[in-house]
């Protein structure tokens, strides 16, 4: 069960920021289906009020720098990464060992980096990071101070499994110097409002 | 006439499909190498003969574009058909890659299908 934090179900966030979210819904949807054949449907959206988040299994994380900034994030439970690696990788996993834990940094990669190539069309050239996975019980992230993670939480059902795991993408435009601010400020504006 | 491939990803994840479905391609490859990222694909190359390549943009220590161009500016290397397999997708990367020589271009996420359509016209 993956614990969604502190965040709280914004229905209007989808209309004010559709455009970065429905590209992560669809690049999602499309990595999933493409590489796993499983079928996955988005369900909510959560915006973190604070900036710790519990979590429990697995964090692949990607960071962006350029014209946007910021990182992109998947995080599932062990079964469902289990379940997700043995699709990918046409093996049985039953545990998480490094080829699971590949399998979902590969799966990370793939929706950040299409999220990235949206954005790049409208904002122009930007950087990826190599993935970083986290595993273990218990453990906090913390995004940073400067934007606010959006979470898209999306429910997974394959055969008679079922299960939910969430993207996060915390990002700040950057266009100049000296409109950094006053867009940062907006940008924090319209997650509040 | 054998074909020996070589993959270039930092994924162990990435490598291995890509093992299965050069397996899968109805053609006769008889080895396939691997490599992490561009230092380790160009000793590859200086040990082993190679006859196409596929190969991921973002790695460390030497990305597939600079990869790519390191074989294109090596005359023993020149001919060689090399297939960049990215997320990248950005208009610009595609376009320095074709530049570069790039005998084509696949997105991830990819179909088994879309890989072997690329190789088959390579073959």
């Amino acid at each position: 069960m993956i614990l969604f934090g502190k965040g709280f179900i914004v229905e209007e966030l989808l209309e004010k920021n559709g455009y970065v979210l429905r590209v992560v819904e669809a690049t999602t949807i499309d990595t999933f289906a493409t590489m796993l054949g499983m079928e996955v449907k988005p369900t909510a959206m959560t915006v973190e009020t604070k900036n710790t988040t519990s979590n429990a299994g697995l964090m692949a994380v990607l960071g962006m720098a350029g014209a946007v900034s910021g990182s992109g994030s998947l995080c599932m439970s062990e079964k469902l990464a289990c379940r997700a690696a043995s699709r990918f990788l046409m093996s049985d996993y039953s545990e998480v060992n490094d080829e699971v834990l590949d399998a979902i940094s590969e799966l990370c990669n793939m929706i950040v980096g299409g999220l990235k190539t949206t954005l790049e069309e409208q904002y122009g050239p930007m950087g990826l990071s190599m993935p970083t996975v986290v595993y273990g019980k218990d453990y906090l992230t913390r995004s940073s101070n400067l934007g606010r993670r959006i979470n898209v939480c999306f429910q997974c059902t394959d055969d008679n499994f079922s299960d939910e795991f969430y993207v996060g993408v915390c990002l700040i435009t950057e266009n100049s110097n000296r409109s950094y601010l006053s867009e940062l400020a907006a940008f924090h504006a319209r997650l509040a409002s | 006439m054998s074909l020996n491939v070589l993959i270039v990803d930092d994924s162990s994840a990435i490598r291995k499909i890509l093992q299965r479905v050069l397996r899968q391609v109805e053609a006769p490859i008889s080895e396939i190498f691997e490599a992490a990222d561009g230092v380790e694909a160009l000793a590859v190359l200086e040990s082993q003969k190679v006859s196409f390549v596929l190969s991921d943009i973002n790695m460390p220590n030497m990305d597939g574009l600079q990869l790519l161009s390191e074989i294109k500016n090596r005359v023993e290397f020149r001919s060689l058909p090399v297939v960049m397999i990215t997320t990248e997708g950005a208009q610009n990367k595609v376009l320095e890659a074709v530049n570069l020589g790039a005998a084509g271009y696949v997105r991830k996420p990819f179909t088994p299908e879309q890989i072997k359509e690329k190789l088959v016209g390579i073959v």
